[in-house]
């Protein structure tokens, strides 16, 4: 016969007016323990992406899984958001008479707000997931563990160089995302429609300024790098050890990295306006 | 150094507090012995290993873990990390880098730790693969490993520092015959050749038996017996011969506290009473 076993009072509901404070209050008790335990280990992984240096064929590595293999989809993104952009601000400007200016508008929507944006949230749900997934299976099946019980530190051999790799990756793919937005916008305004080729060359080239306008998206970028990349591996990190647990933890990344692009894109633009 | 490599005082500890794993234990290790730590699933064998090796810490005022004469209790990150290096571990399903060959997951401490030429290195590995009969896989993945060939490589990976004090979670499960004799033989002889200290975490009392020098029985949290292998097969104790001769009746349950039955389905009650 099994032993027996109480039933536990606290599997009944509470219903008086301290368990009713009870429940409310403990979203917000774990909401700031998580933004606590959250800006922790960012410091943490920051401290050690100095050391990551040590090992730049790990860097070289993960900027090859999360930057080059995002490629593609950058760039077939990017070829396409520059025709619609195109069309679109063919659309509009021809109205007025204005063609002449399509370029620098899509120029500036690309460079200041488009490019790091899209290729944030196409980032997010390309590498940032997978880094998520990586380090929840690493954990689920005692990778991590081992790693701590050979005396190796896990944040700096296996979160601090991806941390760099997304930072230095984010910022380049969204240079390759602007570029090749401008080729769809020439490709379908000049080439199929026929604008003149010099006046939309020579409108970015005179109205787009580099640091204030291409180097805007690119800081943008660098920080978007740094917040995605470490929601994911917080994601990863302190995700529940199981199958279902990595599938919550990556659900998890898309959702906050995502949200914290578009987030961190309104404060910045915000700043840089004025 | 102290004789007891490993001294644990009144050791208690629970993931969540309403369900202790450990209760109050107290044992002690000599140096350059082997050995078990016995008992049922869920008994807290591995919670005992991972307390041993700091990676669970017991709150305040729950006992006192001594390992190499470092009070676990009260160690800090960086002379955890300074006695991990002296420590070798065998996880319970290998733990192997899955992004990585056989080669380079056993070269993967050494190349952390040391400054050893590849050309060194690439000789220990060999060996250490050699003598757990794996060198000629050293260019697979885990991946493409069998769970047997893959506890063999975490073996070879746990010793490949040679490790003052190995730890063993579960290292015959899922191993044939063959590989299960050899490696009982090989951690016998990798003891006495590196002079270390070794604690095995097993069920499989035939081969722990033949190898170890003394050996914990635990029950739900607690140490119910200990002796060596011919005490414990001599021993009249209920819980140690119900243990060593695998009887289904005796002192140890087989079933996990739970309601009693008739209370679980509700017997008695007319359904539409039944309180949900």
């Amino acid at each position: 016969m099994a032993p027996e076993v109480n039933k536990s009072a606290s599997n009944r509901r509470d219903f008086t007016w301290h368990g009713a404070v009870r429940r409310l209050g403990w979203p917000l008790v774990e909401a700031l323990f998580n933004i606590g335990l959250g800006t922790r280990f960012a410091l943490m992984v920051l401290a050690r992406s100095g050391l990551a240096w040590r090992r730049p064929r790990l860097v070289m590595l993960h900027l090859k899984h999360i930057g080059v293999y995002t490629l593609v989809i950058i760039l077939v993104a990017g070829l396409f958001i520059g025709f619609v952009l195109g069309l679109q601000f063919y659309t509009l400007l021809e109205r007025y008479g204005q063609q002449d200016l399509l370029s620098v508008g899509v120029a500036l929507t690309l460079f200041r707000e488009l490019g790091p944006v899209a290729a944030g949230l196409l980032f997010v749900g390309c590498a940032c997931t997978s880094i998520t997934a990586a380090i929840g299976l690493k954990k689920a099946s005692e990778q991590i563990a081992a790693m701590e019980v050979m005396a190796v530190d896990p944040l700096a051999r296996e979160l601090a160089p991806r941390l760099l790799a997304g930072m230095i990756a984010l910022p380049l793919l969204t240079v390759y995302f602007d570029i090749v937005g401008v080729l769809g916008s020439y490709l379908i305004t000049v080439q199929q429609i026929g604008l003149d080729e010099g006046t939309f060359w020579a409108g970015i080239k005179g109205q787009v300024g580099f640091y204030e306008d291409f180097m805007q998206g690119i800081y943008k970028s660098i920080f978007f790098g740094f917040i995605t990349v470490m929601i994911a591996l917080y994601e990863g990190y302190f995700c529940v050890p199981t199958a279902e647990g990595v599938a919550r933890a990556t659900t998890r990344t898309v959702i906050k990295g995502s949200l914290a692009v578009l987030g961190a894109n309104f404060v910045f633009t915000a700043f840089m306006v004025h | 150094m102290e004789d007891n490599y490993i001294d644990i005082k009144h050791l208690s500890f629970a993931y969540d507090q309403r369900r202790p794993i450990l209760k109050d234990i107290s044992l002690t290790i000599p140096r350059r012995k082997v050995v078990a730590v016995m008992g049922g699933s869920g008994s807290g064998k591995t919670t005992l290993l991972r307390n041993i090796c700091g990676q669970e810490k017991p709150q305040k005022n729950c006992g006192a873990i001594r390992v190499m004469g470092r009070d676990m209790m009260n160690i800090g990150r960086n002379d955890l990390y300074e006695l991990r290096k002296k420590i070798g571990m065998l996880f319970q399903f290998g733990g192997l880098f899955s992004d990585m060959s056989v080669f380079d997951n056993v070269a993967f401490p050494l190349r952390e730790h040391t400054q050893l030429s590849p050309e060194v290195i690439n000789d220990i590995v060999l060996l250490k693969l050699q003598a757990v009969g794996l060198r000629g896989s050293a260019k697979l993945y885990p991946s493409e490993l069998s769970g047997g060939m893959a506890r063999r490589v975490a073996l070879a990976r746990a010793v490949v520092m040679d490790p003052q004090l190995i730890l063993y979670d579960e290292p015959f499960a899922g191993l044939d015959p063959i590989s299960l004799a050899i490696t009982a033989r090989l951690i016998r002889e990798l003891n006495d050749a590196l002079n270390a200290t070794s604690i095995i975490v097993t069920h499989d009392i035939a081969e722990s038996f033949q190898i170890v020098d003394y050996v914990y029985l635990m029950w739900q949290g607690d140490i119910v017996a200990q002796g060596t292998p011919a005490e414990m097969e001599n021993s009249s104790l209920p819980y140690v011969r119900q243990f060593v001769d695998a009887k289904t009746d005796g002192p140890l349950p087989f079933h996990q506290p739970a309601l009693p039955l008739g209370e679980e389905f509700q017997i008695g009650t007319a359904l539409p009473h039944r309180n949900f």
